[in-house]
């Protein structure tokens, strides 16, 4: 076992990450030694992050152990960079039990700041920065010291096309960027929204109605903004940041563009109502944030030529979004059809808030049904006696109860899809539709050809008719 | 719509109020008077395996009082798609429904469903709701039916109710039907014919009494009719005992 990373005094005392641990006991016997938890690390990271949405849409998570802060416009809120950075260093503090370690750098450029904050100190400028901050491989890294070349502004002071070809186009770009002279922008973990409009609260609000009120103002000005623009909303998002870093997300979609705030304001209502935790308050909220993520067009005023028509629909439309809202939006679903032959593929439920109906073949007339109303999923195997292996079923066993086989009609052969698989192979299936003696009637088929396929094929239940 | 539209104007006899949908055979409708729109309406089927039967019933009855464009909503509970399966559009479009119109909710509990489909019933751009609830909740009494109803007068949308491994038990509906499937009229070569349901009419609150029959759903037509005297039965010879041809017809 190795040492991954230390805290400050145990660097003081001389152990450095990658030392072995019984190395590092045999200097320090009474050390506090942690396992590491990456997936911790990250979360924490991630919820950092979260927090510092407050400052700036633009974040952007480096390595694992740094976030980069586009701050771009942003810093007047807090009168300048300083007061925005004493800020965040305030509001970090009180995060977690364990105090953090946090080294903050203001650069013009993000890879300027990285490496200000990782290699840096105090008055540092990146010309006096160690030449690891450029990140090469070691083979790089030795070869430079070799040369002499110990921090980056003995390498700034150098021609870069000698640089290039000895070491690669990569360093000098590298370089140049940490120098500041080449911009590189960040990619924020969350594009930022079109549209976003949010309330700071000059002491934290903590009751749930009065935050809901806030919101409600939020999503008027949003609405503004949209009507402006002639747009409408299709995804809301509402961040409630607590004073103590953490923030709660509610979401809502709808089906079509929208901006009217009151049908929102239920909606966000029905989404708390369906929340497995009720909101939590904590030490109150001291900022909403309310984005809207997707728009589309949508006409200043819809006049309504038919206008008894239209209330229909947006009925239909507001019922949809108020059960997707409620029960999920995958849990609201109409069935859009697959190009298929297997009959559990050939169509699928999408969620009804996205998507429009399809439209559907027309069945052979004077037929009876040829395909089951419920269809058994996974197919169920059963117990079946034939008369030949290669019959229809004379009666089978499901679910505990004996059913003997009245009527039937098959087979109907639907073959795998070979032409899709890699080995080219997959059991053929025989269906026969069959009526027991009390009427019931059943989907069931054979798995695989008898003699050719399989020596003794399982039969399944694959639905129930009408 | 490409398939078949049950609201198109039919010759029908009997004269049906326009606030009532018949079944589409004239007997059916000439004793019950056809069947109210914006009511709530329960079919029961006893056992697990009376789910195909009991929901179909359901389901073509809802078709039948679909008015023009008006989409349907079926709410399905997790214990039924785990018990009976999902449902196939390819053979809802077999039955003549058209998959399109149709809308799916899923619930986790009874309640949730129940819930939803009473926000269902007020919306009334929907033109039916269906209702699937297992076994025999404590949320579905008589109030939560009294408020389905009350919500379907209301707004005019039919709610139907299929309750499957229950019993008959005391609510606010307009008409309650126990449905099993029944034999089919079968095709050549003994193939399985058209969905064929034995049906009792257990309650009607404008006083029909009740009555069993067996109906069989056409398919092209999307409507109920009297299934078919039996295939290849002969006609009595004047002078055989009357008792014979029926122990024939009931064999067939």
């Amino acid at each position: 076992m190795r040492i991954a990373a230390v805290d400050a005094r145990a660097l003081e005392l001389g152990l450095t990450p990658g030392l072995g641990l019984a190395d590092a006991r045999a200097r320090v016997p009474d050390l506090d030694a942690r396992d590491m938890m990456p997936d911790r690390d990250r979360a924490l990271l991630e919820r950092i992050a979260d927090g510092c949405e407050r400052y700036t849409p633009m974040i952007a998570i480096d390595g694992e152990d740094a976030l980069v802060l586009d701050i771009t416009g942003c810093a007047h809120l807090y009168e300048d960079e300083r007061g925005l950075a004493g800020h965040l260093l305030n509001s970090l503090s009180p995060l977690g039990e364990r105090e953090l370690s946090l080294r903050l750098a203001l650069a013009n450029t993000p890879d300027k700041a990285l490496a200000l904050a990782r290699f840096g100190w105090k008055g540092a400028t990146p010309n006096d920065l160690p030449v690891a901050a450029l990140q090469a491989s070691p083979q790089t890294e030795t070869a430079l010291r070799r040369a002499g070349l110990k921090t980056i502004g003995d390498l700034a002071t150098r021609p870069s096309a000698p640089l290039a070809a000895r070491f690669g186009s990569a360093l000098v770009t590298r370089l140049a960027r940490i120098l500041g002279e080449e911009d590189a922008r960040i990619t924020p973990r969350r594009a930022p929204p079109p549209i976003i409009v949010h309330r700071r609260f000059a002491e934290p609000v903590a009751r749930v109605d009065d935050m809901l009120a806030a919101l409600e103002a939020l999503l008027g000005e949003a609405g503004e903004e949209m009507e402006r623009r002639h747009k409408g909303g299709r995804r809301f998002d509402a961040a409630l940041f607590r004073t103590d870093g953490k923030v709660m997300r509610l979401s809502i979609e709808t089906g079509h563009p929208a901006r009217a705030p009151a049908p929102m304001m239920r909606l966000f209502r029905e989404r708390i109502d369906a929340l497995r935790d009720p909101i939590d308050p904590g030490f109150g909220f001291d900022l909403i944030r309310l984005s809207v993520p997707v728009i589309e067009p949508l006409a200043p005023s819809s006049p309504s030529l038919d206008g008894e028509e239209e209330k229909m629909e947006n009925g239909i439309d507001s019922l949809i979004d108020r059960l997707s809202t409620r029960l999920g939006r995958t849990r609201v679903t109409r069935f859009l059809p697959y190009d298929t032959h297997i009959p559990e593929q050939a169509a699928f439920e999408a969620p009804a808030v996205d998507r429009r109906p399809a439209t559907w073949d027309q069945p052979e007339a004077g037929e009876p049904p040829h395909r089951p109303l419920h269809l058994l999923h996974p197919p169920q195997l059963i117990d079946v006696t034939a008369e030949v292996p290669d019959g229809p079923p004379r009666r089978f066993r499901w679910r505990q109860t004996m059913h003997q086989v009245a009527k039937s009609e098959g087979p109907e052969r639907i073959a795998a899809e070979w032409w899709r698989r890699a080995d080219g192979k997959g059991l053929t299936r025989d269906y026969y539709r069959v009526e027991d003696m009390d009427g019931r009637r059943f989907w069931l088929f054979r798995h695989g050809l008898y003699g050719a396929e399989k020596a003794h094929p399982d039969w399944y239940i694959h639905g129930l008719f009408a | 719509m490409a398939l078949c539209c049950p609201s198109s104007p039919r010759p029908d006899p009997g004269s049906l109020l326009p606030a009532c949908f018949g079944l589409g055979c004239d007997g059916i409708d000439q004793r019950l008077g056809g069947l109210p729109r914006g009511r709530l309406h329960e079919t029961i089927g006893r056992q697990a395996e009376d789910v195909a039967a009991a929901s179909a019933f359901s389901l073509l009855l809802a078709w039948r009082a679909l008015e023009r464009s008006k989409p349907l909503l079926w709410i399905r509970h997790d214990k039924g798609e785990r018990r009976s399966g999902r449902l196939d559009p390819h053979g809802l479009a077999a039955l003549g429904i058209d998959p399109a119109r149709l809308l799916i909710a899923h619930a986790g509990e009874e309640k949730v469903a129940l819930q939803a489909g009473l926000d269902a019933v007020r919306c009334a751009g929907l033109g039916a709701v269906l209702i699937e609830i297992w076994g025999k909740p404590p949320v579905l009494d008589l109030t939560a039916t009294r408020k389905l109803g009350l919500a379907a007068e209301h707004s005019g949308v039919t709610v139907f109710l299929t309750r499957i491994e229950a019993q008959a038990q005391p609510s606010a509906a307009h008409t309650r039907w126990e449905v099993t499937a029944a034999p089919s009229a079968p095709f050549p070569a003994d193939a399985p014919g058209f969905p064929a349901f034995a049906l009792t009419l257990l309650r009607d609150r404008r006083g029909v009494p009740g009555f069993s029959v067996n109906l069989e759903w056409d398919c092209d037509t999307g409507s109920f009719r009297e299934p078919p005297l039996p295939r290849g039965l002969v006609p009595l010879p004047a002078r055989r005992p009357a008792a014979a041809g029926r122990t024939l017809a009931r064999a067939a």
